[in-house]
């Protein structure tokens, strides 16, 4: 290619094709000015300078300022050999690189600094990113809050020989990872919020997967009260022997939780509540994959109540339930005089539940002081020989519920419908 | 590298790294109470990067040790391909370690051959041919029974015919049937006929 003469290294012209460093747009006709910016490598340093001889960019290896995070690498866990580790040039230009077996030193360090950079001169902590790869630990990472992101191909498990602890506590924005057990028994749940943060927990993209759990009944086990929200996550339960609950709380009050759009695979959701509000479960997809309920009387969405107060204005729409061994969706008052009350609970499919027992489990089973609920628009369907009601209004303990308009054929060997409560109304109907 | 391509990771390559070396020389080492080490980069060092109390710089030797674990990492020839990755699959399930993470991470479906489902397959497999093998020995036992009821069968028939034989043997001449009666006269007629002209001569 000529160059310019007086421009030394310069080109005469460039072209669309010519060069990846200036990048043109339109083709200088009327309505399509020639536009022409700088093509910046994302890998040079942080500032471009004007001086007498062109343009000039900072070297060094120190000058990488652009980045707003913190970057996490591992060689990769030892029982995999090397092969599922971080690749270069990522492995060694991460700012934090770990050893495979004890990520978990790692992974803190950076959470550490984050809240360093965070305390000194930040509003928020900065985000952590962890590089693509199997990050091997040996002990629970105390997030605190601070963000977090994966590469999606990044996956957090336990190291061969370490079991008996929850893999990430306290996490709050994070996205784009993988969690579960790969070379041992993890024994605990793989998240568990335990520690109130000012981050609230937002998972987006979290792929969550056990093979079975300990202590912590839930793979998400909350036991605090703070909002949260969970989107788009899978998670999975992969023993396919007994449900067990994939997001699990604690006798908790919780406010304004969203429960969206995600896939629970022989994994529940267990809400023991204490005195929340507004919930949003909606779109989400679950499927039993097992023949042994949680405990007796639950289902894959369950919402108990433990004291004496009121939890109310839940809306539960639009889930698809197939495949539960015990019920589809459970509301129930408990014996503690608290109340379930003003619930949404439409256009959820609820398919072949009562897959273990006999005439023994429903759709949508109300129990308790469970009441003023508008359950409509709801498929309750299931020949299997657990199946008893499509929705059961369980106690003269609920009062007021408004059921109609429920599509209840083929959903049970009792009755399609069981109202034992009190002032329910069903006009104009549902089909039986 | 072109700007957007990779969002999220904005790699630290000085010259050298450009050059595909690694760049650890300026990385400070720290290894916590339990003796578990980690890398630190110089940004992070520059920002004033504190250790956590208990952490401490690990020695020459254990640097070094690291450094050349990460080396060997580095020099590893990964899986690019999903073949490659299903050959690492069975490698890891040879291992028994594969999992839902493990399917995940790699993007290929390993569904079928996790630990749990060849184990199924093969507790399948085994009960197939144990069926089968059953079925064959019910089928033989069945056989068996057969022939030794058709001997039993076969020796109650040979033994009724010896005694019908012997009944046969021991009864006495049938009456004769009118016909009968008028040949054996006939006989006896004919036979004292000749007796008569035996005795003429």
């Amino acid at each position: 290619m000529a160059k310019c003469a007086g421009c030394s290294g310069g080109l005469i012209s460039v072209s669309h094709s010519d060069t990846n460093c200036i990048h043109l747009t339109g083709d200088g006709t009327s309505g399509s000015p020639l536009v022409a910016t700088l093509q910046i490598d994302p890998a040079s340093p942080a500032a471009i300078t004007c001086g007498a001889s062109g343009l000039s960019v900072e070297g060094g290896s120190s000058a990488c300022a652009q980045k707003n995070m913190y970057t996490v690498s591992t060689v990769g866990p030892t029982g995999l050999g090397v092969y599922l580790g971080t690749a270069e040039p990522f492995l060694s230009c991460a700012d934090f690189i770990g050893d495979g077996i004890n990520d978990d030193v790692a992974i803190q360090t950076a959470v550490t600094a984050s809240y360093s950079a965070y305390n000194v001169a930040l509003p928020l902590p900065p985000e952590i990113y962890l590089n693509t790869g199997i990050f091997g630990l040996s002990a629970s990472v105390d997030v605190k809050g601070a963000p977090l992101r994966g590469a999606y191909n990044t996956l957090i498990t336990n190291a061969a020989t370490a079991t008996g602890f929850n893999l990430l506590r306290n996490p709050g924005y994070m996205t784009n990872l993988q969690l579960g057990e790969l070379l041992a028994p993890l024994a605990e749940a793989p998240i568990v919020i335990d520690t109130p943060t000012g981050f609230p927990p937002y998972f987006d993209n979290v792929s969550v997967a056990s093979n079975g759990i300990g202590v912590d009944p839930g793979m998400i086990f909350f036991t605090i009260s703070a909002s949260y929200r969970i989107q788009n996550c899978d998670i999975d339960n992969n023993t396919a022997t007994a449900v067990i609950p994939g997001i699990y709380e604690s006798n908790n009050s919780v406010p304004l939780r969203r429960i969206l759009n995600n896939r629970f695979v022989g994994a529940s959701i267990d809400l023991i509540e204490h005195s929340g509000a507004n919930a949003q479960i909606r779109d989400n997809i679950f499927y039993g994959n097992s023949t042994t309920p949680v405990v007796g009387d639950r289902g894959m969405i369950n919402i108990l109540l433990t004291g004496a107060f009121t939890v109310q204005h839940h809306e539960i729409s639009g889930n698809h339930i197939t495949d539960s061994p015990g019920h589809g969706i459970v509301i129930n008052g408990g014996a503690g005089g608290g109340q379930a009350l003003r619930f949404l609970i439409h256009d959820n499919l609820i398919d072949n539940y009562g897959y273990t027992g006999t005439n023994a489990y429903d759709g949508i089973f109300l129990a308790g002081n469970s009441d003023e609920h508008d359950i409509q628009g709801n498929i309750c369907h299931s020949t299997q020989a657990g199946a008893r009601h499509g929705v059961n209004v369980s106690a003269v303990t609920c009062n007021d519920n408004f059921v109609t308009n429920n599509n209840l054929l083929n959903s049970g060997a009792s009755a399609s419908f069981n109202d034992a409560g009190t002032t329910t109304i069903s006009a104009a109907g549902n089909r039986l | 590298m072109m700007l957007g391509q990779l969002p999220y990771q904005l790699p630290e390559i000085d010259s050298k790294g450009k050059e595909g070396n690694l760049v650890l020389e300026n990385y400070i080492f720290f290894k916590n109470s339990s003796g578990a080490i980690y890398g630190v980069s110089p940004r992070v060092i520059e920002e004033g990067f504190t250790p956590e109390d208990g952490h401490v710089e690990a020695t020459p030797e254990e640097k070094e040790a690291f450094t050349k674990k990460i080396s060997e990492a580095a020099s590893l020839e990964r899986p690019k391909t999903k073949e490659d990755l299903q050959i690492l699959s069975l490698d890891l399930k040879d291992k028994g370690v594969l999992s839902q993470g493990i399917k995940k991470i790699t993007g290929v479906d390993f569904e079928n051959l996790s630990q749990k489902d060849l184990k199924q397959i093969e507790q399948s497999r085994l009960n197939k041919k144990n069926a089968i093998k059953e079925e064959k020995k019910k089928a033989l036992e069945a056989e068996k029974k057969v022939r030794a009821e058709r001997r039993v069968a076969s020796e109650a028939k040979r033994e009724e015919t010896k005694k019908l034989a012997a009944v046969e043997a021991e009864k006495p001449a049938q009456e004769l049937t009118p016909l009968e009666k008028r040949e054996e006269a006939l006989r006896i007629k004919v036979a004292a006929a000749k007796n008569l002209m035996k005795e003429g001569d």
